[in-house]
């Protein structure tokens, strides 16, 4: 009911009132600080306040975001509904384009998307724990998922362990020992050997390093001294399982 | 051990008690001082109405503008675009020796827009921080990348590296971007050679240490603290000094009572370990966003008869603060704008009174707007006239708070603003010389526009600077009569230097317009929505039969 309202006042291209839905979105997420002003006004970003904008570009921008910008994706940010309003907003303030961009009336909407399924209590603290900043030093550091993390070690997700020890106890493939003359010896990860250059992450200590080395400089030998466990001293074994339980709901959600 | 010690010996030889710089640009703020004062002064307040420009660079890189210091060394300038690319200049003729493009490794968060304020340089690397909140070294005669390590995943943390590094001993300190999202902020510091971390300092203690309880809750979580720009260094009492910036979320301060440590502060830390040593907090529980952020000036200078040894830094809110950098004992405070009601005063101890908040639901006029009564362009001090020269900001806003539950890496203002002209007149800004300790003001040059550039000092008695329209000019350091200007084509946001090469004194100038807060005048002046972006160096010197 309250959509077909909104509808009808907007289609009279009245702006929304200012404690609208959208309006209200836009206020915490669009107009925040130093990107698009307040209702639309000036800011860093574009302006968008009594510009030209047809709703499936603004629809569009606002869900994917504009790669290589600061312009955010919103579709992951925001629900679907939220995005919805906020866009009916932008076009309640901007100019109408040619033939008149409408906000959506209530037939046009998307279906109402299915509530997401629960999560598990393990898997939510699972994921808090991987991903736990006030740590310093988490699994975040060297492995990505779900769009978080730094990408040095492999992908979890498809390499479950099966318990806590053998968390511990990962056979380290691929760690090889790197000798310099002026350094000495570390462990490291070689990504790349090519064109007279040796491309690998220093393991020394978290974070890993990736350094860009002359070939001639560096000596590599298979095997090294660094552990797994050395790295995650501050996770618990009741905390390691809950990742366990994370990474296998990732792979079966 | 036998390595540090000489590097100490070094370093008190080279730096001895004195802020200026020579033939080189070293670093980000002149010398480890950040006096941006040069005793080159061979271009003097007689001559400088000859100035002609001799070469200019463009980097192509216009997005955001170019709000760097350049670096010159040995002949070499060195200089970082908004989107990390990085440029060594022959600084004589202005031809390009090497150039650098990094590439991120994975999806940008530009939270705060792109924008690198300078590199690093020291014997055989050049240092940059990212927007992806990497730091890569690359090699100095090359550039080459020969290192690069993840601070933090910058699409998590909503976080990023805008700020020049700073280089001490054998390690490159960086900072951190935030303060406006749901992070906790630090410093970090990497060894030069390998990339490996050296330490980090939480800005927002942990539990268990001395000042969590100062947070609210789990506010500590997310409390903001960013290390914006780059700070100070004194070789003698081994301190780095690091501005931090303001609590998050910025206008709404109900879910995290206390004082908020160490937001709004000057953190004094051991450079070898990173532990802190004296800190000095300007702002209790800020709600304005007036960050701690700006340039730490190291000055020995007497205070009521007695030599000290002060550190001088303007706060975002226009008041600048000096404590004495031994021990953060808080000795002034004073006004560099004419138009603020966020408090009434300081007091002798450093207290705020009359303190004006923003309220939930309720909105309100409050001075200086959140763009502050100085931005991060920094001021310089000259020892020739024993002035500090920066500018005000003269513009207010109407704002109102709104509870907000923070969502990590996500914006965290907590209220909405409008920026407004203040009360009676146009909103405008001033570069003022002052007397550092007192504040007492001894000549004003007024601008149009609010002025975003650095103000350059020399030993020819001149203070430079740049203005949105473009123009850089020159000023008499003892009077402010503008003796010269010359325009550039594009705003300037970023920090002119000068040096020597050949025998001659160059001045070196970035111009191109950018930044969040050029993006805001819009609101104020709806023409500078219109002002060209550009990314270009103007380097200028005296006619060559002049010399």
């Amino acid at each position: 009911m309250i959509w077909l309202l909104l509808a009808l006042l907007t289609q009279a291209n009245l702006p929304l009132e200012d404690r609208s839905p959208g309006a209200r979105v836009f206020a915490r997420s669009c107009a925040v600080g130093y990107c698009h002003g307040t209702a639309g006004s000036t800011g860093r970003a574009p302006r968008i306040r009594g510009r030209r904008f047809e709703r499936d570009y603004l629809l569009r921008v606002t869900r994917d975001g504009i790669a290589g910008t600061a312009m955010l994706s919103w579709k992951d940010r925001l629900s679907e509904t939220e995005i919805e309003a906020v866009v009916d907003y932008m076009v309640s303030i901007s100019k109408p384009a040619e033939g008149g961009a409408r906000p959506a009336t209530p037939e046009s909407r998307p279906a109402t998307t299915q509530p997401p399924k629960p999560v598990p209590l393990d898997v939510s603290r699972g994921k808090v724990a991987f991903f736990d900043a006030t740590r310093g030093t988490r699994c975040g550091t060297c492995h990505a998922l779900e769009g978080w993390g730094v990408p040095v070690g492999p992908n979890l997700a498809s390499a479950v362990p099966g318990s806590a020890v053998e968390i511990r106890e990962l056979p380290t493939i691929g760690v090889q020992t790197a000798r310099l003359d002026d350094e000495g010896e570390f462990p490291a990860l070689v990504v790349e050997q090519a064109g007279g250059w040796v491309r690998l992450y220093d393991l020394s200590m978290p974070p890993p390093v990736l350094r860009t080395l002359p070939a001639a400089q560096v000596e590599l030998q298979p095997g090294s001294s660094w552990t797994h466990a050395a790295v995650i001293p501050g996770y618990s074994d009741w905390e390691l399982t809950d990742i366990i339980a994370y990474l296998r709901w990732l792979g079966n959600p | 051990m036998r390595l540090a010690l000489l590097a100490i010996a070094a370093a008190a030889c080279a730096f001895p008690q004195d802020g200026a710089t020579g033939t080189d640009w070293p670093h980000y703020g002149g010398t480890y001082r950040a006096w941006r004062y040069s005793s080159l002064s061979q271009i003097d307040a007689s001559n400088v109405g000859r100035l002609v420009p001799v070469w200019a660079f463009q980097t192509g890189d216009s997005e955001g503008g170019l709000q760097a210091t350049p670096i010159v060394m040995d002949g070499v300038a060195y200089v970082s675009t908004s989107h990390n690319w990085a440029y060594a200049i022959d600084a004589a003729s202005g031809k390009q020796l090497w150039q650098y493009r990094y590439e991120p490794g994975g999806e940008l968060t530009t939270a705060y827009g792109p924008a690198n304020r300078g590199v690093a340089v020291d014997a055989d690397h050049v240092f940059m921080g990212t927007l992806d909140n990497y730091v890569v070294a690359l090699d100095r005669k090359t550039g080459r990348e020969t290192w690069r390590v993840n601070v933090e995943d910058a699409r998590q943390c909503g976080c990023n590296i805008t700020g020049a590094p700073l280089v001490v001993k054998d390690m490159v300190i960086v900072g951190v971007t935030g303060g406006d999202s749901a992070h906790r902020g630090y410093l970090t510091a990497y060894d030069v050679n390998t990339g490996r971390q050296r330490w980090r300092f939480w800005t927002i203690p942990g539990p268990g240490e001395p000042g969590h309880e100062t947070w609210e809750g789990d506010s500590w979580k997310y409390g903001g603290g960013a290390t914006w720009m780059t700070g100070s260094y004194d070789p003698e009492l081994n301190l780095v000094y690091w501005p931090v910036g303001n609590p998050a979320a910025d206008f709404y301060g109900g879910d995290r009572k206390g004082i908020n440590l160490y937001t709004d502060s000057i953190v004094a830390l051991n450079a070898d370990t990173g532990k802190l040593v004296w800190y000095h907090q300007q702002i209790e529980h800020d709600v304005w966003d007036f960050d701690t952020a700006y340039e730490c000036v190291l000055l020995d200078l007497p205070v009521k008869g007695r030599q000290r040894k002060l550190l001088l830094n303007v706060n975002k809110s226009g008041h600048t603060f000096v404590v004495d950098r031994t021990d953060g004992e808080f000795l002034g405070a004073w006004p560099a704008i004419n138009h603020f009601n966020w408090i009434e005063g300081i007091s002798d101890d450093g207290e705020l009174l009359g303190r004006n908040e923003p309220e939930v639901g309720n909105p309100k006029t409050i001075c200086p707007s959140i763009v502050g009564g100085r931005s991060w362009n920094h001021g310089a001090f000259s020892p020739r006239t024993g002035w500090f020269y920066t500018v005000g900001l003269e513009w207010c806003q109407e704002v109102v708070a709104e509870a907000e539950e923070p969502r990590e890496g996500e914006p965290f203002f907590g209220g909405s603003f409008t920026l407004r002209h203040p009360p009676g007149e146009e909103a405008h800004s001033h570069l003022d010389a002052y007397d550092p300790v007192t504040g007492e003001k001894k000549w004003s040059h007024r601008g149009k526009y609010p002025l975003l550039a650095s103000v350059l000092a020399t030993a020819g008695d001149l203070v430079f600077t740049g203005d949105p329209a473009g123009s850089f000019f020159a000023l008499d350091a003892k009077t402010g009569e503008k003796l010269w200007s010359f325009p550039t084509g594009s705003g300037h946001r970023g920090s002119a230097v000068t040096y020597e090469a050949d025998g001659r004194q160059y001045i070196l100038t970035p111009s191109g317009w950018g930044s969040a807060v050029a993006g805001l005048m819009g609101q104020l002046w709806p023409e500078a929505e219109l002002f060209p972006n550009g990314s270009t160096l103007f380097a200028f010197a005296l006619p060559e039969e002049e010399r």
